[in-house]
């Protein structure tokens, strides 16, 4: 029983004269308490294909379906984290946080309430005034972060997260998005994370689906199936990674 | 220290401006019979030739300007403290004010027609120059500073500098500044032919004054030939010459600075993109640069040559520094002795009895102020939402920008004669017409000063918004209005500066034999040029300083303040 399934899925752009197919054929499912991981050489449409299942686009040809139904409009049920943070500059961070809260309805001050236990979940205690330019990186995808968990998604998306992060950052921030994976009081069932990191792939992800490039369709699918907490020092983490590795360059050759 | 030297130097130029004007106004001008002007067809050429000329007299001189003065603004050492808010002081002013003073001055040195000719020409100059030089000084100064390290480091000096770092650097803002320069001209061009058909003893033969002049006698048929002669001249400028350039400058972009200036080429864009990949284009570009580079190049090689001739002669060198001395003597010699006339033509002004009337002028500027919030507010309530919608829906885009530019295109002076005719005759309200006048001096500023802010709202923003279900009114109190107020800002100055130029020709339109007019700060300024009487030139004085005062307070205390709050607050980067 799958929480999320791609049949197919082809998406086309046109480009003044020419038709160019970005994502080609592309299935593969998520089930419930799956961490997912898009891994794939950068313009593969790993980004494309994450706008699909929240609803922004729609795919060319082929379904996707969500909990039983075809995605017809903006998914409600899931939540975007993005590469470059997408904050809003000229609200605070509780603000920021609660801003989800207060589409879905909510009166202001009881989102703005709640919004202030995510931000403690991801640490940032003390800067719920701060202005987002005030942060460091790490500290905005923070917000990001728990913007996109505040409004309780059953799915959450991640598009390159740590991207635009600093290396150290980034190796803080995904034991972190682990943690909040596995906290009990969160009721995310599925995280479906874009990344061209590898090894990030295996060192988060239940299940990695390899992609190639132009079109972008699905290589292969790996199942990690190594223990968390994880090390990369580890032999089997680096077999994981290797085979990964050869399977993207032998694509390309 | 800084700041009030900054204060100082602006203080200074205003008042040393204030008293020659009234030096130049207390001359007398001698009536002269009205020239007769024929409205034949036959003689539309004549009138578009004369039109353009002055334009195009008017932009070599802003060019050469704007590169001189920007030029040793922005490289000598401490020479923009000073040079800077002259600048500002300049431009905040609303130029057409200065007509009257301009036409007197010129006349009085050259009499007749030629007087009037320049006194045009350099009110279009004044229109066109401080724009393109604060682009020139502020490209200069934003030269990344290892650019400007490396070419020390390779000993790049003096005319090769000149031609290999500042000019290039300077090239793309030159460009899209002079663009927009241009399009001010014609504003203003229209508008002094149009002031120059009001007055008694002079006339500017031109499509403006063809316009009102047809208009006055009725002859609908040929202002409408009128205007779209005038229509087809911009239209074919723009893309003949402007569009190409801009495309050329867009080359001497630095990489890193790249976005802002996206939506240049979006005028008749199909139209462009296609006529872009023909031969005729190519060639027209290659002539264009041959036609700019040739003599450039001739006279800085000789210059260079000669300059490494004569470095070495101890003689020339000594020659060379004496004159630099001695002109800067001069210099501050003269300008002591205009500060002097200056205080003693003040000193005089104190002393003479106040004209009866200068009691209007506060309640006058209220009154114009008050047509002013009007038309901007109308402005605000249409453009507001089409900017967003524009920015939001390509297909929007597409059929709407190029209506919006070529309206905007054609000078809002040029559609006065026909609006006053039909507003007036239909409505009955000088009034309203007025504001109306007013309005189309205002809203274009408005509306692509939006359209640039809303079309920059990040994609990704927009994605998070979505996502939420942000919509309504919290999708434009958390959204739209936050990202589009810097340039809502930005564009209320430019709006606010174009209204009080409109406001000179807005509220005193003379028609032949009639005249329209309402109360309010131009018209006083207006009726004073034209009507003359002894304590004209007081009139004149009193009313330009009271609302350059004005002006200058409402932008250092109420525009300065919020934009830089909006720059604090609202700026779109993260």
């Amino acid at each position: 029983m799958s929480l999320l399934a791609l049949e197919k899925v082809t998406k086309s752009f046109q480009f003044e004269e020419t038709q160019v197919t970005v994502v080609k054929e592309v299935s593969f499912n998520v089930k419930p308490g799956e961490f997912v991981c898009l891994v794939g050489p950068s313009g593969c449409g790993k980004s494309t294909i994450l706008k699909m299942i929240s609803g922004l686009i729609f795919p060319t040809s082929g379904r996707i379906i969500y909990d039983n139904n075809e995605i017809a409009g903006v998914n409600q049920r899931a939540a975007m984290v993005f590469q470059s943070f997408a904050l809003f500059p000229w609200l605070t961070v509780r603000e920021n946080v609660a801003l989800g809260l207060e589409a879905k309805g909510m009166m202001r001050a009881a989102a703005l309430d709640k919004a202030n236990q995510y931000i403690d979940k991801v640490g940032l205690d003390g800067h719920e005034e701060a202005y987002p330019r005030e942060l460091s990186g790490g500290m905005k995808q923070r917000v990001g972060l728990a913007r996109a968990i505040t409004v309780e998604p059953e799915v959450l998306l991640m598009d390159e997260p740590f991207s635009a992060l600093d290396a150290l950052t980034v190796l803080n921030l995904r034991e972190e998005v682990i943690d909040l994976w596995q906290d009990k009081e969160i009721p995310l069932k599925a995280v479906l994370m874009v990344t061209h990191s590898i090894e990030e792939a295996v060192f988060m992800a239940d299940k990695i689906v390899v992609m190639s490039t132009r079109p972008g369709e699905i290589i292969s699918e790996i199942n990690v199936g190594l223990v968390r907490p994880r090390n990369m020092k580890e032999e089997r983490f680096q077999n994981i990674t290797d085979i990964i590795y050869s399977l993207i360059v032998q694509k390309r050759d | 220290m800084q700041k009030t030297k900054q204060w100082l130097s602006g203080t200074v130029f205003f008042i040393l401006m204030i008293a020659a004007i009234y030096l130049i106004t207390q001359k007398q001008l001698l009536p002269s019979p009205k020239p007769k002007f024929p409205t034949a067809l036959s003689n539309l050429p004549y009138y578009a030739f004369y039109s353009f000329s002055r334009m195009f007299f008017a932009y070599i001189f802003a060019l050469l300007f704007s590169l001189l003065y920007g030029l040793t603004a922005a490289l000598k050492k401490g020479a923009d403290k000073i040079m800077m808010p002259i600048l500002d002081v300049l431009q905040s002013v609303p130029v057409l004010g200065f007509f009257p003073a301009a036409v007197f001055f010129f006349i009085g040195i050259f009499s007749g027609r030629l007087g009037v000719e320049l006194a045009s020409i350099f009110l279009i100059f004044t229109s066109q120059a401080w724009n393109m030089t604060f682009g020139v000084y502020e490209a200069v100064k934003g030269i990344p500073k290892d650019l400007k390290e490396s070419s020390l480091i390779y000993g790049v000096k003096g005319y090769q500098a000149l031609k290999k770092l500042y000019l290039p650097a300077a090239a793309n803002r030159l460009v899209y500044n002079s663009v927009l320069s241009w399009a001010g001209g014609w504003y203003f061009l229209v508008a002094t032919e149009i002031i120059a058909s009001g007055s008694t003893n002079y006339r500017l033969p031109g499509l403006g004054s063809f316009l009102v002049i047809t208009s006055a006698r009725g002859q609908i048929g040929l202002t409408l030939i009128g205007l779209a002669v005038l229509v087809t001249i911009i239209v074919a400028m723009d893309l003949l010459l402007w569009r190409p350039l801009t495309v050329w400058s867009e080359k001497f972009r630095y990489e890193f600075t790249a976005g802002a200036a996206e939506t240049h080429h979006s005028l008749l864009l199909g139209l462009f993109n296609r006529f872009r990949s023909t031969q005729v284009f190519k060639l027209l570009i290659k002539a264009l640069k041959q036609i700019v580079y040739l003599p450039v190049n001739a006279v800085g090689v000789l210059i260079n040559s000669w300059l490494l001739y004569y470095r070495r002669r101890q003689g020339v060198q000594l020659f060379f520094r004496f004159i630099g001395k001695a002109l800067y003597w001069l210099i501050l010699i003269g300008l002591v002795y205009i500060f002097y006339l200056s205080a003693a033509a003040l000193a005089k002004a104190a002393r003479a009895p106040i004209p009866t009337d200068a009691r209007l002028i506060p309640l006058a500027t209220l009154a114009s102020m008050g047509r002013l919030a009007i038309a901007y507010l109308i402005s605000l309530l249409w453009t507001i939402p089409m900017a967003v919608k524009i920015a939001g829906s390509r297909r929007a885009a597409r059929f709407l920008t190029p209506f919006f530019e070529i309206s905007a295109s054609i000078p809002a002076t040029a559609l006065f004669p026909l609006m006053i005719v039909y507003i007036v005759r239909y409505t009955g309200s000088v009034n309203f017409a007025a504001i109306l006048l007013v309005l189309t001096g205002m809203q274009w500023y408005l509306l692509f000063n939006l359209i640039s802010g809303a079309t920059s709202i990040p994609g990704d923003l927009k994605e998070v918004a979505e996502m939420m279900g942000l919509k309504g009114w919290l999708y434009w109190r958390k959204l739209v209005l936050p990202a589009i107020f810097p340039a809502l800002i930005t564009g209320s100055i430019t709006a606010w500066g174009g209204g009080w130029n409109a406001l000179i020709v807005a509220e005193y339109f003379n028609f032949g034999q009639k005249t329209f007019s309402v109360f309010g700060i131009g018209s006083l300024l207006d009726q004073a040029t034209y009507v003359r009487s002894a304590d004209s030139s007081q009139m004149i004085l009193f009313s330009l300083v009271f609302m350059i005062a004005v002006i200058m307070a409402l932008n250092r205390f109420f525009w300065r303040p919020l934009y830089n709050f909006a720059l604090k607050r609202f700026k779109l980067e993260y």
